[in-house]
C-alpha cells in the first residue's frame, strides 16, 4: 500500500520536473502567444456563474464573456461531449474533478500545461493539483476544493448530552445514541443515487482507486481501506442507524423535518444547508469530518474545476478568464457575491475573500472557514480518479440502494464496480496493470 | 366497412348520440328479466367511475397543492396537505420574474416548438396520407414501408446522430435545431392514410373529378375539409410529442433563451438541489403546473375534434 | 385508368409527398443511415488514455456486443414482463371505463372523460416529478398511509420495479385509450343494442357480448400501439431509476442504449443497439398485425 503511494507521488513528481523543463521556466510561455481578446462563451451550472461572467465583463472590456447555463449531473457531461464531437463546444466549461480524467482521456478537453499549468503550480496546493494534473499535463485549473466535514444539530447533541465525534467509532455511538434519544431521529445518511460521498471516505481512509504507472493504469476500487470504509457504512445502514436515501428532496425534507440531526459533508454544504432549511437558524454546527485514528485526515466531495474543451475558437481569451474566476481576488468575490455560498477556494490565498462574504450567523457565528480551511489542509495526497468515472459511478449507484435491506454487502458493491471498471477500460484500450 | 357509414364526423360528435335517450326504458325491462347488482346501479356506476377520477387525479393535486407552499413547508408538510401559508401568488411572482422573465420566454418558445411545428408536421403528414391513399403511384408500398421504418427507430436513440449532422448543418443551438426534426411525424403519415381511407369517401373524389377539377385541386378543396377532425387529431399527436421531448432539445441547444419549458424546468430542477439553490426547486413545481395548463386547454379547446378523430382512427 | 389522368396523379402525388419526404430524409433517413455507419466503428485508446482517441473500423462486433450482452438481452425480458402486466391492466381498465361511461348508468359523463384523460396532457417530465414524489420513501403521503394500515412497500425495489413503471404508464394511457374506446362505443348501431335489449339481455351480457366485438379492431389497434410504445420503453423506468437507482442503469433496451451512449462514450454499441431495437420492434408489430388480422377475419 505505502509502497504503491510512494510510486504514484515520484511519479506525480517527475512529471511536474519534464513539466517545468517542457516550459523552459518562461511563466507565459505558450500562453502569450495566443490572442487574449474576443468572444468567449461559457457553460456552467455552478450557482454564481452569471455574476462572475457579468463581473469580468465589466473588468475586462476586450473580452466579451457569454454566460450560458446548463443543467448539472450526467446529461450536462453528455451534452458537453456532444458538443465537442460536434465542434460546437463551448470555449470555457465547468468539469468536477471525477470527470476530468476522462474528458482527458476521451481527447475532449485541451492541455493547458503551457497556458496555465505554471499558474496551477504556483497557486495551488498538491491536494487539489493532483486531480488536474493528469499523465504528466494539466488539463484545468481548480476552483473550490469540497473538504469534508461533519455538519449536525448542535441544539439536539447539547440537550440529550451527545458528544460531537472525532473518529468513527465515536460515530458509531453516536449514531446508537441519536436514535436512542430520539426513535425517527439518525446521525447520517449513506446516500443512494450518490457515489461521491462513498468515494471520498474511502479516500480518506487512504483509499486509492486510481493510480498510474509508467504507461498503465492500476484499479484498486476494492483496495483494503474502501474495503473498511464499506463495511463501516454497510453496516450502519443495515442496522437503521443511518438513513439510506436520495441525496436530494428525500435528504432535504428528512432534515426539515428533524429527522436527520448529523450528516457527513463537504465545506459547500453549510451553504446549502442554510439556503435550504431556513428555518432551522442557529440550530447548526460544523465539526471535523471524524477519522479513523483520531488524527485529521480528510477527503475531498465535491468541488469544480474549468477547462478549455477541444475546438474552443478563442483559448487565449479563454485561459485569461479561467485565470480571473479561479485565482483573482475580484474573481473570487464574484462567485460568493450572493452571500449565500459557503465555497472553499482551492487557491488558499483567497480563503478570506470568501469567509468575508459568507455570514455565519445560521451557525451562531461559527468560524465555518476555519474547520474547512483545516480539513483542507489534512486531505490524504496521492488520491487520483479513473478514466471512466462515468461507469464505475454507475456500477456503484446501480447497487447502493440495495445496501440497506442487506441483500447486497456495500464491499460487494466496490467489488463489482472494480470489474465493471477493469472491463469498461479494456473495452476501450486502456493499459492495465495487475493489481 | 360497414362501420364506416355510421361514422361520420357528425355522427360520432360527442353528446348527440343515440346512447343517451334509449337507456331508461331499457333499464326498467332489465329489472324484470334480472335483479341488476349494486354496482351496476347508476350508483355504482358512477361510484367506480369516481373511484378511477381519484387515481388519476390525486397525482396532480399533489403538484397543485405543492404550489401553494413556501419551501419549508413544502418539505416540512404532507404532500397530499395544505402548508401553513398559502404562497402560490408570491411563487408565481417568483416564478415570471426569476432570470429576468425567463420562464415566459420559454412558454412562447414552445408555443413556438410545439404549436407551429405541429401545425406543419400535421399539414406535411395529412397530404402524404392522402397520397398514400387516393392516389396512384409507382413504389407506393415500398416508399409507405419507409414511413413505417420511421415509427419503429426509437426517438431517443436518434437524437445523437440527428445532433451530430446538425452540427455539420449549423444548426446547433439555433431555433431550427428543435423546430424542423418536429416538422416530421411518420405516424401521422400513417394515421392520415387510415384517416383519408374512411372520410373521403372516394366517390366524392370522382364526382369532383367529373366536375374537372385536377387532382390537387380536389385535394385542397374536397379532401381536405373532409379530413378536419384527422387532422386535429395528428396536431394534438405532435403537439404532445414535441411540447414533451427533452432530450433533443438539451443536446441541441445551450441558448437559455432559446429553451421550452421543459428544458427549462429540467434546469431549473436539476441544479436546485445539488447545487443548492433550493428556491429554483419552488420554481420548477410552480413552473411545472403554469406548464400544464395551455396544454389542458387546448386540448379541452378541441376535444370535439380530437374524440371523432380518434375513432376513425381506430375503427379501421 | 386514362393516362393524364394517371400522369395528374403521379404528379400531384410527387408534390404531396416531397414536403414530409424532403424533410423525412433530412431527420429520420440520414440520421439513421449516420447510426448504422457509426455502429460499425469502435473508439480505441491506449496507454493511459491521455494521447486522445482513434476511431477504428470495428465490422458486426458492436452488434455482436450488444447480442452477447446478457444485461442486452435481459432487457426484452423485462419488456416482456412489462407487457404481461401492463397491456392486460391498461387496455382492460380503458374498456371497463368506457364501458360504464357508454352503460347509459354514468352521471356527469363529460366530466369524468376529461377528469380521466386529464394525466395524458401532462408532459413526462412532470409526470416524472409527481410519480417520483409518490414513490420515494420519507416523502410519499401513500407509503405513510400504507405504513398506518401495517404494509410496507418499496415501490422502487428491482421486484416492483415493472409494476411501478407499468403504474405511471397505465396514469398516461388508461384515459387516452379509453376516449377511444369510448368514441368508438358510440358508434355502434342502434339497431344492435336494441335487439339484445328486446331479447332479454342484461348490461353486461350486451356489453360483452355485442358492444365489444364490435369495437374489437379499435382494441386491436390500440394494443399494436401500445405493444410498439413499450418496446422503447425509456421515460416510466428513467423515473424509477432516477428515484432509486436499484433497477440498474440498464434495465430496458433503450436505457442500455443510452447508458451505452451518454455513461461510456460508446456511441458504436449504442447505434447498434438500437438498430436492433428498432429491428425487433418491427419484427414484432408485423407479427401483432399479422395475429390481429387473422384473429378478426372469421
Amino acid at each position: 500500500m505505502l509502497r504503491r503511494t510512494t510510486a504514484a507521488l515520484a511519479g506525480s513528481v517527475t512529471a511536474l520536473a519534464l513539466l517545468a523543463t517542457a516550459c523552459g521556466g518562461t511563466d507565459q510561455g505558450a500562453s502569450a502567444t495566443a490572442e487574449k481578446t474576443g468572444k468567449v462563451t461559457f457553460w456552467s451550472f455552478v450557482k454564481g456563474s452569471d455574476q462572475v461572467a457579468a463581473a469580468f465583463n465589466r473588468s475586462h472590456p476586450g473580452i466579451e464573456v457569454t454566460f450560458e447555463t446548463v443543467p448539472s449531473g450526467q446529461e450536462y457531461y453528455s451534452k458537453l461531449t456532444n458538443a465537442v464531437k460536434a465542434g460546437t463546444a463551448p470555449d470555457v466549461a465547468v468539469v468536477e474533478y471525477p470527470q476530468l480524467p476522462e474528458f482527458a482521456a476521451q481527447g475532449k478537453i485541451e492541455d493547458l500545461s503551457g497556458s496555465l499549468g505554471p499558474l496551477v503550480k504556483d497557486r495551488f496546493p498538491e491536494a487539489a493539483r493532483q486531480l488536474v494534473d493528469l499523465g504528466g499535463k494539466t488539463w484545468a485549473v481548480p476552483r473550490d476544493a469540497a473538504p469534508l466535514t461533519l455538519m449536525y444539530r448542535k441544539d439536539f447533541f447539547t440537550q440529550h448530552k451527545i458528544d460531537v465525534p472525532t473518529t468513527w467509532d465515536a460515530y458509531r455511538n453516536m449514531t446508537e445514541r441519536v436514535k436512542k434519544a430520539d426513535p425517527a431521529a439518525r446521525g447520517g445518511v449513506l446516500y443512494t443515487d450518490n457515489p461521491g460521498l462513498l468515494s471520498a471516505l474511502a479516500w480518506q481512509a487512504g483509499g486509492q482507486w486510481f493510480s498510474t504507472e509508467k504507461d498503465a493504469w492500476k484499479v484498486t476500487v476494492d483496495d483494503g481501506p474502501s474495503k473498511k470504509v464499506a463495511e463501516f457504512w454497510g453496516e450502519l445502514a443495515r442496522k437503521d442507524l443511518v438513513r439510506s436515501l436520495g441525496s436530494l428532496d428525500p435528504f432535504w425534507t428528512s432534515v426539515q423535518k428533524g429527522q436527520t440531526v448529523a450528516y457527513v459533508c463537504a465545506s459547500w454544504c453549510a451553504g446549502a444547508q442554510q439556503a435550504t432549511v431556513p428555518d432551522q437558524k442557529g440550530k447548526w454546527a460544523v465539526a471535523p469530518v471524524p477519522t479513523w485514528d483520531g488524527k485529521p485526515a480528510s477527503a475531498m466531495y465535491g468541488g469544480s474545476s474549468f477547462v478549455i474543451p477541444k475546438g474552443a475558437d478563442n483559448s487565449g481569451a479563454a485561459a485569461e478568464f479561467i485565470k480571473w474566476i479561479t485565482t483573482d481576488p475580484e474573481g473570487m468575490k464574484a462567485w460568493v457575491s450572493s452571500g449565500t455560498s459557503s465555497l472553499f477556494p482551492a487557491d488558499p490565498q483567497l480563503v478570506p475573500v470568501t469567509k468575508a462574504a459568507f455570514p455565519t450567523d445560521y451557525f451562531g457565528g461559527q468560524d465555518v472557514y476555519a474547520v474547512g480551511a483545516a480539513s483542507y489542509d489534512a486531505i490524504r495526497q496521492g488520491w487520483q480518479w479513473g478514466p471512466v468515472m462515468g461507469t464505475t459511478n454507475t456500477a456503484i449507484v446501480d447497487q447502493l440502494p440495495k445496501v440497506a435491506d442487506g441483500s447486497v454487502t456495500l464491499s460487494g458493491v466496490l467489488s463489482t464496480a472494480q470489474q465493471a471498471t477493469v472491463a469498461q477500460m479494456k473495452q476501450r484500450g486502456l493499459q492495465i496493470s495487475a493489481p | 366497412m360497414t362501420t364506416f357509414s355510421t361514422l361520420s364526423p357528425a355522427a360520432s360528435a360527442p353528446e348527440a348520440t343515440p346512447v343517451t335517450s334509449p337507456a331508461p326504458r331499457p333499464r326498467q325491462q332489465r329489472r324484470v328479466a334480472k335483479p341488476p347488482s349494486v354496482l351496476l346501479s347508476k350508483a355504482g356506476v358512477t361510484a367506480l367511475l369516481a373511484l378511477a377520477t381519484l387515481y388519476t387525479l390525486l397525482p396532480l393535486t399533489w403538484l397543485l397543492l405543492s404550489s401553494t407552499k413556501s419551501r419549508e413547508d413544502l418539505f416540512g408538510t404532507n404532500g397530499f396537505a395544505l402548508g401553513e401559508e398559502i404562497h402560490l401568488v408570491d411563487n408565481l411572482g417568483h416564478l415570471f420574474t426569476a432570470d429576468g422573465g425567463v420562464y415566459l420566454r420559454w412558454v412562447m418558445n414552445t408555443v413556438l416548438y410545439a404549436g407551429v411545428g405541429a401545425l406543419l408536421a400535421a399539414v406535411f403528414s395529412v397530404a402524404a396520407g392522402y397520397a398514400f391513399d387516393k392516389l396512384a403511384f409507382p413504389g407506393k408500398e415500398r416508399l409507405f414501408s419507409l414511413v413505417l421504418l420511421g415509427v419503429m427507430v426509437p426517438g431517443t436513440a436518434m437524437a445523437i446522430p440527428l445532433y451530430l449532422l446538425a452540427a455539420k448543418a449549423g444548426l446547433v443551438n439555433t431555433f431550427w435545431g428543435v423546430f424542423v426534426p418536429g416538422l416530421v411525424f411518420p405516424f401521422g403519415v400513417y394515421l392520415a392514410r387510415v384517416f383519408s381511407a374512411s372520410y373521403v369517401p372516394d366517390e366524392v373524389l370522382e364526382a369532383a373529378r367529373m366536375d374537372g377539377a385536377g387532382e390537387f385541386r380536389a385535394f385542397c378543396r374536397v379532401a381536405f375539409p373532409m379530413l378536419a377532425p384527422g387532422f386535429v387529431t395528428i396536431f394534438l399527436f405532435q403537439f404532445t410529442q414535441i411540447w414533451n421531448s427533452f432530450f433533443l432539445p438539451l443536446v441541441m441547444l445551450s441558448d437559455q433563451d432559446l429553451y421550452p419549458v421543459n428544458l427549462g424546468l429540467y434546469v431549473w430542477y436539476s441544479s436546485a438541489l445539488s447545487q443548492g439553490h433550493p428556491e429554483d426547486y419552488l420554481l420548477a413545481v410552480v413552473g411545472s403546473l403554469v406548464a400544464v395548463a395551455p396544454l389542458i386547454a387546448v386540448f379541452l379547446m378541441l376535444q370535439r375534434f380530437w374524440k371523432s378523430g380518434m375513432t376513425a382512427g381506430a375503427v379501421k | 385508368m386514362a393516362s393524364p389522368s394517371a400522369r395528374g396523379q403521379r404528379r400531384t402525388a410527387a408534390l404531396l409527398l416531397s414536403p414530409f419526404f424532403g424533410l423525412f430524409a433530412a431527420v429520420t433517413l440520414a440520421p439513421l443511415l449516420y447510426a448504422a455507419w457509426l455502429s460499425l466503428f469502435t473508439t480505441r485508446t491506449s496507454g493511459l488514455g491521455f494521447g486522445g482517441t482513434e476511431n477504428i473500423f470495428a465490422g458486426l462486433s458492436n452488434y455482436a456486443r450488444a447480442l452477447s450482452d446478457e444485461a442486452f438481452r435481459d432487457g426484452f425480458l423485462v419488456i416482456a414482463a412489462y407487457c404481461a402486466i401492463y397491456i392486460p391492466v391498461m387496455i382492460g381498465g380503458a374498456l371497463v371505463l368506457a364501458l360504464l361511461l357508454d352503460s347509459g348508468l354514468a352521471k356527469a359523463r363529460s366530466f369524468f372523460q376529461l377528469a380521466l384523460f386529464l394525466p395524458h396532457a401532462v408532459p413526462g417530465l412532470i409526470a416524472a416529478l409527481i410519480w417520483v414524489y409518490l414513490y420515494t420513501p420519507g416523502l410519499s403521503p401513500v407509503i405513510d398511509l400504507l405504513r398506518s394500515g401495517g404494509i410496507s412497500v418499496n415501490f422502487l425495489s428491482v421486484d416492483n420495479a415493472v409494476f411501478s413503471a407499468a403504474n405511471i404508464a397505465v396514469w398516461e394511457w388508461m384515459g387516452y385509450n379509453m376516449v377511444i374506446f369510448y368514441a368508438a362505443l358510440q358508434a355502434v348501431p342502434r339497431e344492435a343494442l336494441d335487439a339484445a335489449k328486446v331479447d332479454g339481455a342484461g348490461a353486461v351480457r350486451t356489453a360483452l357480448s355485442i358492444k365489444v366485438p364490435m369495437i374489437r379492431p379499435a382494441v386491436a389497434l390500440a394494443v399494436l400501439f401500445t405493444v410498439i410504445g413499450s418496446i422503447q420503453l425509456f421515460t416510466e423506468p428513467k423515473v424509477i431509476y432516477n428515484a432509486s437507482s436499484a433497477i440498474g442503469s440498464s434495465w430496458t433496451p433503450n436505457m442500455y442504449v443510452q447508458t451505452a451512449a451518454f455513461q461510456n462514450n460508446d456511441f458504436g454499441l449504442a447505434a447498434a443497439a438500437s438498430l436492433l431495437i428498432a429491428l425487433f420492434a418491427a419484427v414484432l408489430s408485423f407479427a401483432v398485425t399479422r395475429f390481429s388480422r387473422r384473429g378478426s377475419k372469421p
